[in-house]
């Protein structure tokens, strides 16, 4: 049932591979991956984006994304790549996706890249934290806590019971306060697989450590957004 | 940390982490409809009293937003109901339900619209209000709170929830929903506006229903004895409205596009309103007439337009009963000339098996292999000919066997139970028609048909509903129903048979509300506030909890759901005027006893009345 032109690949067989970077910011930031999945895929056939479908059953685009996010979070720089059967300018292939997804989602480049997904190694992460305690009190004990490389992370899964030593990565976090009851966290994490760290999971640890969200008006008072992306050097990855 | 950014940690998204599906609760999807607040007049809130998944399915809800937000100076929003998880937050942390778009609460709006699309959803639409802060009961709410206007298929009869609504709009609301929010404007800028006012003036608007414009009194045996208006200049009956020529009528040609998946994801195509069948139990078949078509060339236009809009790979065809749009062969022919190439597919959800041929099977067996379904509703001749389905066994088994060539290899088949005059050898009859549809299967040739069989009977409860030739006839108690159902359990013994049935709990429930009258308001407040919010999804649903709702309420239920009510009876919705007259339902009710079928529209005009109406009406001959 495949048609032609969508099982057809370039000549010489290697994948043309455009890369986009969007922003996952407000209240895209509860949309799942497997959402955005589909979103990008159907933005992507009514954009006419020349896409390379995958060649099984049912046939879709073929999309890779970045390393995913948990929902809830925010990022600056998401990015994913799209296969094509054909070379297209970047530009106008950033135009015509923009104008098939929501005004959100927005992407704001794209270019054929040389390097891989998979080169990609941290995320650089920004907490940002209300608190009804004293903010100086609480950065104190989070860096304390963060400094300490056996810091702890206990039922990371519903039901079953495990553990996630986070400390080995949070060495370098740093704690600023902002306010009289804010704080604003910033640590780089790995996302590459087998090192990849939820920054949630840090601060579930940190919850776990000091109980800082008893007592809270509501369940969630803390917003983390992924700054930018780091190669294996902790360099800009682009 | 900026104070913007502090701002976004706001109360809702406190809680949405935590919650399962929490983009069902923040908008923003492709085609959603922004407007700035200083630049309308009316904002209209469009409640469908159901989960994101399910409400945005809807395609009256997405007619409507379009006719609303097509006036330049009424901005529509969406609002649904939360799922419990959420809903238990939201009461926990004292954060009231918003609406998608603007994110505002409910409060904050002019008009409240509330589709009320089947009985067990009023519960749900309470719970509404109470998660957004507004009264229940429409006496208790002043000036300062939003209009509440119903509307939907319950509305034909409402009279259990009316004390909750202001006014219902009865039938189509393309038109009416526009005409109700600009009354609204024109008083406010007038400055004439009072709540008292408006209700009045909305009730001389054709197709608006206030009740409480309208006292009812009741006799000593509990029927209603009349509805007394309270105002000379507003009718006795309540006409509805239709839309006269569907191909111009508004379409949603950008809908909304959820992120999530919803319950139906493809492209929605309606052929026409109305149906010209007549059985008689089916409620949309009478309050839907007259019947209307829209033409196959704007079904194409707006196909290929909603193709490119949405990026869908599937088109459905939908009405009441899809294979007797007139022109489906034309339709069909013109929609495969491009589908094909787009990897796009057809389906038609609504197959009679007298008007499903060959020909109509190819065009729908496109790449996906799902199974087909008919609805012969009972299982012997005579019961079909009671019910005037007009189907015979040789018409199923030969649509059957059509599918089976094509590869299909699963068969569906509707019935219905306790319908009236329906004995044991009725039922006997849905498992020998189940098993013969097996056996039209080992008679289709190996090399057309399947390697595996599998028929799937599906059994639901008769409820009777207002505006049917059934609109008397009482529901068989409880028990019968249950023993019916154990009854036939029995008598399907082919293995390949698979027999599914409906809570006859829930049916019985939905019964007591499709005829009930304003006494059951006291019981629907309960099962909003007392742990049965939620019935209309069969885990949320708790029968002894509804019988103590009405016991404590002072409710019979078999008053309302067992009782055959008289044909002279006044009934709760004859207020009502759907078209069909009460004595064209008298004379099919005569002929159901009588075991007499009648013809369709298209042979033969019945004079069921709803041509009054106007409308395109050429199917009704004598008329033309």
């Amino acid at each position: 049932m495949v048609s032609e032109e969508k099982v057809n690949r370039p000549a010489d067989n290697t994948p043309i591979r455009l890369r986009f970077w969007f922003r996952k910011v407000g209240r895209l930031r509860y949309i799942s991956h497997l959402e955005l999945v589909r979103t990008v895929s159907k933005a992507a056939t009514r954009a006419g984006i020349p896409c390379w479908f995958t060649q099984g059953f049912n046939p879709v685009p073929k999309i890779v994304f970045g390393t995913p996010m948990s929902v809830g979070m925010e990022s600056e720089c998401e990015l994913m790549e799209l296969r094509l059967t054909e070379r297209i300018e970047p530009a106008d292939a950033l135009a015509r996706l923009n104008a098939a997804t929501p005004a959100e989602l927005t992407f704001f480049d794209a270019y054929y890249p040389d390097n891989k997904l998979t080169d990609q190694c941290f995320a650089e992460y920004e907490i940002l934290l209300r608190t009804e305690r004293d903010a100086e009190q609480l950065a104190k004990t989070f860096r304390a806590l963060l400094a300490d490389p056996t810091l702890t992370c206990r039922n990371l899964t519903h039901g079953k019971a495990s553990e996630r030593v986070v400390g080995k990565q949070t060495g370098d976090a740093k704690v600023e306060v902002t306010g009289e009851h804010t704080l604003r966290l910033t640590m780089t994490l790995g996302t590459s697989q087998g090192e990849f760290l939820n920054p949630d999971y840090v601060m579930t640890a940190l919850d776990q450590a000091t109980g800082f969200l008893e007592g809270s008006p509501l369940e969630n008072t803390y917003l983390i957004r992924r700054l930018t992306a780091l190669d294996k050097d902790k360099k800009t990855f682009r | 940390m900026t104070m913007e950014q502090m701002d976004r940690l706001d109360r809702l998204h406190g809680i949405l982490k935590s919650v399962s599906e929490p983009a069902a609760y923040v908008g923003g999807e492709l085609y959603e409809v922004k407007k700035d607040k200083a630049d309308v007049k009316v904002r209209f809130a469009f409640v469908f009293p159901e989960i994101y998944s399910i409400g945005m399915s809807n395609l009256g809800m997405r007619i409507l937003y379009e006719c609303l937000n097509a006036a330049p100076d009424i901005w529509c929003e969406r609002v649904f109901a939360p799922a419990p998880d959420m809903g238990e937050k939201m009461q926990t942390y004292g954060i009231p339900l918003t609406a998608l778009e603007s994110g505002d609460p409910l409060t904050a709006f002019d008009i409240v619209g509330v589709t009320l699309q089947y009985e067990m959803c009023y519960p749900t639409a309470l719970h509404v209000f109470d998660l957004a802060g507004i009264p229940l009961y429409s006496r208790d709410r002043g000036e300062e709170y939003p209009i509440i206007v119903g509307g939907g298929p319950c509305t034909y009869n409402a009279e259990p929830v009316a004390d909750f609504f202001d006014v219902f709009s009865i039938g189509e609301g393309e038109d009416a929903l526009v005409e109700l929010s600009h009354l609204y404007r024109d008083m406010k800028e007038a400055g004439n506006y009072t709540k008292e006012a408006f209700l009045h003036a909305a009730a001389k608007l054709p197709g608006f229903y206030v009740p409480a414009l309208y006292a009812v009194s009741y006799k000593e045996d509990g029927t209603i004895e009349k509805f007394t208006p309270k105002y000379d200049d507003i009718p006795m009956t309540i006409t509805k409205r239709i839309i006269g020529n569907l191909d111009d009528a508004p379409y949603p040609l950008k809908p909304v596009i959820p992120y999530s998946e919803t319950v139906h994801d493809r492209i929605v195509l309606e052929l026409y309103r109305g149906c010209i069948r007549g059985c008689r139990f089916c409620q949309a078949g009478m309050v839907y007439r007259p019947i209307r078509e829209k033409s196959p060339e704007k079904l194409c236009e707006q196909a290929r337009c909603l193709y490119e809009n949405t990026g869908y790979d599937e088109i459905s065809l939908i009405s009441l009963s899809t294979s007797d749009y007139s022109k489906i062969d034309e339709l069909t022919d013109k929609l495969l000339s491009w589908t094909d190439k787009e990897n796009v597919s057809l389906s038609l959800p609504s197959l009679r098996v007298d008007s499903f041929t060959k020909e109509l099977m190819d065009r729908i067996s496109g790449v996906r292999r799902g199974g087909i379904t008919f609805a012969p509703e009972a299982g012997t001749q005579r019961l079909r000919d009671v019910i005037n389905k007009n189907v015979r066994e040789e018409d199923l088994l030969r649509a059957v066997g059509i599918a089976y060539s094509a590869g299909k290899e699963s068969v569906k088949l509707y019935f219905m139970q306790g319908l009236p005059t329906e004995t044991h050898e009725d039922l006997a009859g849905i498992a020998k028609l189940a098993s013969d549809a097996v056996h039209v299967f080992y008679e289709t040739p190996k090399e057309q048909r399947g390697r595996n069989v599998r028929v799937t009977v599906s059994v639901s409860c008769f409820v009777p509903k207002p505006f049917t030739a059934f609109q008397w006839e009482g529901q068989d108690p409880l028990e019968v129903l249950q023993e019916k159902q154990l009854y036939l359990k029995d008598q399907i013994t082919d293995r390949k048979v698979v027999y599914h049935y409906h809570d006859a709990k829930v049916s019985r429930v939905e019964a007591v509300l499709a005829r009930g009258d304003r006494r059951l308001a006291p019981s629907l407040v309960l099962a909003a506030r007392e742990g049965s919010a939620y019935s209309a999804w069969s885990e949320h649903f708790d029968y002894d909890k509804w019988m103590e709702y009405f016991a404590r309420t002072g409710v019979d239920p078999a008053f309302y759901a067992n009782r055959t009510f008289g044909l002279d009876e006044v009934l709760p919705w004859d207020l009502i005027d759907c078209g069909v007259t009460k004595d064209y339902l008298k004379r099919e009710r005569a002929r159901a006893y009588a075991e007499k079928t009648t013809p369709c529209c298209a042979e033969h005009c019945n004079g069921c009345g709803a041509d009054r109406l106007g409308g395109n009406t050429r199917w009704c001959p004598k008329k033309k």
